[in-house]
């Protein structure tokens, strides 16, 4: 074995350890000891939902390293179990198989201020790729996209059969040109993704703006 | 993370470069390298009065020993010799032919399964020291230190997976910043995080 493997090695052997470390394991002197238990127990039912789990020890790691009181840590991560479990069932109701990935990127897209039935509209547009378009809609709505323009966006740009892991950098060149994030969205949807598409929100949609965007 | 020097430095301590050509702060960190590595360079270094006769006995009885018939073996082997390659012009396409199938069957691993190397920049020209915290080393805000540069840039590459990584950056150790350059989400502890997302293939979106 090399020097230079060996650090490589390790990683490889680490790595799956880690993710088969108990959950309390790994929250011991990371989280309060007080709510240790607390979220043990809902990272076993969202488990038991067959729901990915390591979001939630992710946000209790992070409350607990950005010195968040438990209380709030506990909110925290029980409101990521409520995504979760929403992302999973706007994934059933929009007939796709769940994946942990595509719930995952779901539960990032509420998280970036799309609703439920945005995420079953993107998925029922997705084709057969849920996840990368979930997490293309999620970054755009990141960016202050209105969740309307982002859901034509990226369902057009899917049925135009266009790339749509492209449209957030598009979408970010058009804004550093001074537009605002709808402009940049349909500017983009007009430039070659939307063919076919009328401009803007759907008729039937109105424009409705980013909780998570002032 | 890196614990390289940076290479203006390195050339420094290469001779290339002279001392004053650095900037302040690489010029202390040039001092500080020369220091480390220069300090054993420079100590006076004592040989005993016989070490010349012991060096050519050594050296002698080396080269009168006869080596083994294996060893001449090997020595045939690895031994230098002129080799001549005539390309014919018939060659050609069987050569383009096994060019082909090497790039075929020899093409670099894709991103997808790689991972995808990303560079997270913070300009924070007051700040004694940055780290990165994030999904992707648990919130340690220890493991992943930047590493400062000129015009107060702090840089460290990382190799991340496809998928959603929320991070921000620690400056002093106490301070969560979340970056500039990129997307933001609600942490749900009244903060935001810098959100990054990589495809499965392998692109920054």
């Amino acid at each position: 074995m090399t020097r230079s493997l060996a650090p490589l090695l390790i990683a490889l052997i680490a790595a799956p350890a880690a993710a088969q470390t108990p959950v309390r394991v790994r929250l011991e002197g990371r989280v309060p000891p007080a709510i240790v238990a607390a979220v043990d127990s809902i990272v076993a039912d969202a488990a038991a939902r067959d729901l990915p789990t390591e979001p939630l020890v992710q946000k209790a790691l992070e409350g607990g390293a950005k010195g968040v009181a438990p209380e709030r840590i506990l909110a925290a991560v029980g409101l990521v179990h409520t995504r979760l479990a929403a992302a999973g069932a706007a994934i059933d109701r929009a007939g796709a198989t769940r994946s942990a990935a595509a719930i995952e990127a779901g539960a990032f897209a509420l998280t970036a201020g799309l609703s439920a039935e945005d995420v079953s509209a993107l998925v029922r547009g997705a084709a057969d790729e849920p996840t990368q378009v979930l997490r293309v809609a999620a970054t755009l709505s990141a960016l202050g996209v209105p969740a309307a323009e982002t859901v034509a966006l990226v369902t057009s740009t899917v049925a135009a059969g266009a790339d749509v892991t492209a449209l957030p950098q598009t979408v970010q060149a058009t804004m550093s040109r001074g537009a605002t994030p709808a402009q940049a969205a349909r500017l983009a949807q007009g430039g070659g993704g939307g063919r076919g598409q009328p401009h803007g929100p759907p008729p039937d949609r109105p424009s409705r703006p980013n909780p998570k965007k002032p | 993370m890196t614990d390289r020097l940076d290479p203006l430095v390195m050339r420094v301590l290469d001779g290339d470069l002279p001392l004053e050509a650095l900037s302040p702060a690489l010029r202390a960190e040039a001092e500080a390298a020369r220091r480390v590595f220069g300090a054993p360079d420079r100590a006076p270094m004592a040989l005993s009065p016989d070490f010349d006769a012991r060096v050519m006995a050594a050296v002698r009885a080396r080269a009168l020993r006869r080596p083994g018939a294996a060893r001449r073996a090997v020595a045939w082997l690895v031994a230098p010799r002129e080799v001549r390659v005539v390309v014919r012009p018939w060659m050609a396409g069987v050569l383009a032919a096994a060019a082909a199938l090497v790039l075929l069957f020899a093409r670099p691993e894709t991103p997808a399964t790689g991972g995808v190397a990303v560079r997270f920049v913070l300009h924070a020209p007051e700040a004694r020291s940055v780290a990165l915290a994030g999904t992707f080393n648990h919130w340690d805000s220890g493991a992943t230190p930047l590493v400062r540069s000129e015009g107060g840039l702090w840089a460290a590459t990382l190799v991340l997976p496809a998928g959603e990584h929320e991070y921000a950056f620690v400056v002093d150790g106490e301070r969560w910043v979340p970056d500039p350059a990129a997307p933001g989400v609600d942490d749900g502890f009244g903060r935001r995080n810098s959100v990054l997302t990589l495809s499965d293939a392998g692109r920054s979106m």
